[in-house]
């Protein structure tokens, strides 16, 4: 069974119900929090990786709930056109997504390894790398 | 450039002035771009050939990366207070690789500039100089350099 990654969003409401904890218990799913922006009475997200054989149940338990569920990968692309390969970005990169392929000095993008943290976006001089919702 | 050792090295940095004709420029190799913490600026990408014409012109063009070095600039502190000097030197090399030793410390690094688009310019120039393309005119002006009593000026950040 291999780990999935997931984006939740959710509204001011959902935020109050402890999820993870039913993920885990009730679904049996071993659930890594890889990112969470969680505030009371604000709307929130989380990335999570969750792993087990109930996964697909535990992601409708959450929608309907309410809470917006999206595989992880189509949260960050990089726009081809715009990338000019210069490496700015492999600097920041916490997960190394974003990497330099050597002696070719170009840069690599693994959506897989990507946590949206969003920060080459800002890092990005060329605003390559975008948020899809 | 001097090392600590006092030994001369080779200095990769340079700065040109050019100027060009904006309406026959192509959006591959000028973009507007905005760097975190620094501001709006232009990215260019430029070829310049550099004729061979002796052998220590042909020495220099032959540099390896190894060869090339670049200071060890703090842009957090010492750069924007006018503290003279550097934490050493790296080579391009060691640069490329991804990581540099820093006081001891590993440091990542990470490019600006990008070496796939650099590679495109030069076998485009080659190409049009194969090709008989690329023809050399006479300077337009000259630039003005300090021994014209041109002086450059620091901005003193707040
Ligand atoms: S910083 Fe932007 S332009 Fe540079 S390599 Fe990364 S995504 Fe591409
Ligand atoms: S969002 Fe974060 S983890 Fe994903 S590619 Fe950008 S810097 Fe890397």
């Amino acid at each position: 069974m291999s780990p999935k990654r997931i984006v939740l969003r959710f509204g001011i409401d959902s935020t109050v119900k402890p999820i993870v904890y039913r993920l885990v218990k009730d679904y049996d799913l071993v659930v890594n929090i890889m990112r969470a922006d969680v505030n009371p009475k604000k709307e929130g997200m989380m990335v999570l990786e969750v792993t087990g054989d109930r996964s697909e149940e535990g992601l409708d338990y959450l929608r309907n709930l309410g809470i917006s569920v999206q595989d992880l990968n189509q949260g960050i692309v990089r726009n081809d056109e715009k990338c000019v390969m210069c490496g700015a970005c492999t600097g920041i990169c916490p997960t190394g997504a974003l990497y330099m392929q050597r002696p070719s000095m170009e840069v690599g993008f693994d959506g897989d390894q990507c946590v949206v943290c969003l920060l080459c976006t800002k890092v990005c001089p060329m605003k390559a790398m975008e948020v899809h919702l | 450039m001097i090392n600590v050792e006092g030994k001369e090295i080779g200095s990769a940095g340079g700065t040109l002035a050019v100027t060009g004709d904006l309406k026959q420029m192509s959006p591959r190799w000028l973009i507007g771009t905005s760097y975190l913490g620094y501001g709006a600026t232009l990215s260019v990408g430029i070829g310049i050939p550099i004729p061979i014409l002796n052998e220590e012109i042909a020495r220099y063009a032959a540099m390896k990366d190894e060869e090339l070095f670049a200071p060890v600039v703090d842009y957090g502190e010492a750069y924007p207070s006018f503290t003279p000097g550097n934490l050493g030197y790296v080579s391009y090399a060691e640069l490329k690789s991804g990581k540099i030793k820093v006081n001891g410390k590993d440091v990542i690094t990470a490019p600006l500039s990008s070496m796939s688009r650099a590679r495109e310019i030069a076998s485009t120039l080659k190409g049009w100089i194969q090709k008989g393309e690329f023809q050399l005119t006479e300077p337009v002006k000259t630039l003005p350099s300090p021994a014209d009593g041109f002086t450059a000026h620091s901005i003193k950040e707040a």
